[in-house]
């Protein structure tokens, strides 16, 4: 990771490759979740040009990749207030071919998610979609483990109580 | 139950991660209700998982790249712009001048003038760097600096005539 954040401060072509590589799925999945799919590439984007710039006051005690998730946290936030809208419910995919039943559960389950509260959600995302640790989490969201810890036992509560009110239907 | 204190500790297990509170070793895999409760969240985990994944594709992460490959030029070429006056305005200044020596700098020669600029345009030259819209810029800058250089020459001269 030194040589990662050494190369990218010298504009080192191949640090940008492996910058991309490693965190730019993960953050196109977070931005879009956060704020919404349409624009998400250009807002991926944007949130690499922000480290670029900003890596020159990056502390490398704090670690990579909560930098990384905060500013994109902030870019998504910035764009989300911007449009004034709340963020879509993606879209079921790659569920071709699955049984209805499966499908539907899924499209329940991403719907919830959808309507977490804010925090919940978001604590949700870092996780599922950054694959951040509870304690990266933290980092990003400035609060301690614990909370986040919490906030997530209480989001999967809501998803779990929504799938058992769908299966009772 | 007992189990409200290890909310944090069945989410971390579900995780995969180590739970924080060491009495959860001993708690945890005798608690019905705890795994459970941590099976229920890796089903959940699963099922989302299992569900849109929205990556980006080469193409677009090709595009990335470049995009940070060009906000690296644009800082080298400020940096070496930069630099460049810094250099120009430091040849200035050095002797070799028609004027006396005095304790205000002496204003150049053309001929100076003409050295310092094709000086600063071959390091700026030197630069690995891309310079297509750039290059132009920079040359049509340090010919108007240049210019100027000059004029403020011809002026003293006039003025000591």
């Amino acid at each position: 990771m030194k040589d990662l954040i050494h190369g990218l401060k010298a504009g080192d072509s191949r640090a940008f490759e492996q910058l991309v590589q490693e965190f730019g799925d993960r953050v196109h999945r977070y931005v879009a979740r956060l704020a919404g799919l349409e624009g998400a590439e250009d807002l991926t984007q944007e949130v690499f040009l922000r480290v670029y710039r900003s890596i020159g006051s990056f502390d490398p005690s704090g670690g990579l990749a909560p930098w990384i998730f905060t500013i994109a946290t902030h870019l998504s936030v910035d764009q989300l207030r911007r449009r004034k809208a709340r963020p879509e419910a993606p879209p079921p995919a790659n569920s071709s071919g699955d049984p209805v039943e499966a499908r539907e559960l899924r499209e329940t389950l991403l719907e919830a998610v959808a309507q977490l509260p804010e925090e919940q959600r978001r604590v949700f995302h870092l996780r599922e979609e950054a694959g951040l640790s509870f304690r990266e989490i933290a980092q990003v969201l400035r609060c301690p483990p614990g909370t986040a810890l919490w906030r997530m036992h209480a989001a999967m509560t809501r998803l779990r109580n929504a799938l058992k009110a769908h299966m009772e239907k | 139950m007992g189990c409200e204190r290890f909310s944090s500790a069945r989410v971390q297990a579900a995780y995969g991660e180590s739970p924080d509170d060491p009495s959860w070793a001993e708690h945890g895999p005798d608690c019905y209700h705890c795994i459970s409760e941590v099976g229920e969240m890796r089903e959940l985990r699963g099922l989302y998982e299992a569900g849109s994944r929205r990556n980006l594709n080469r193409r677009s992460k090709a595009r990335i790249v470049s995009a940070l490959k060009r906000a690296s030029k644009v800082r080298r070429l400020r940096a070496a712009a930069v630099a460049a006056v810094i250099f120009l305005g430091a040849t200035l200044a050095v002797p070799g001048t028609r004027a006396e020596p005095g304790p205000t700098a002496a204003i150049p020669t053309a001929v100076a003038v003409d050295q310092g600029v094709n000086e600063v345009r071959d390091r700026v030259g030197k630069l690995e760097v891309d310079m297509e819209p750039p290059r132009p810029y920079v040359d049509a800058a340090l010919d108007d600096l240049a210019r100027r250089i000059r004029l403020l020459a011809w002026d003293t001269e006039n003025e000591n005539m």
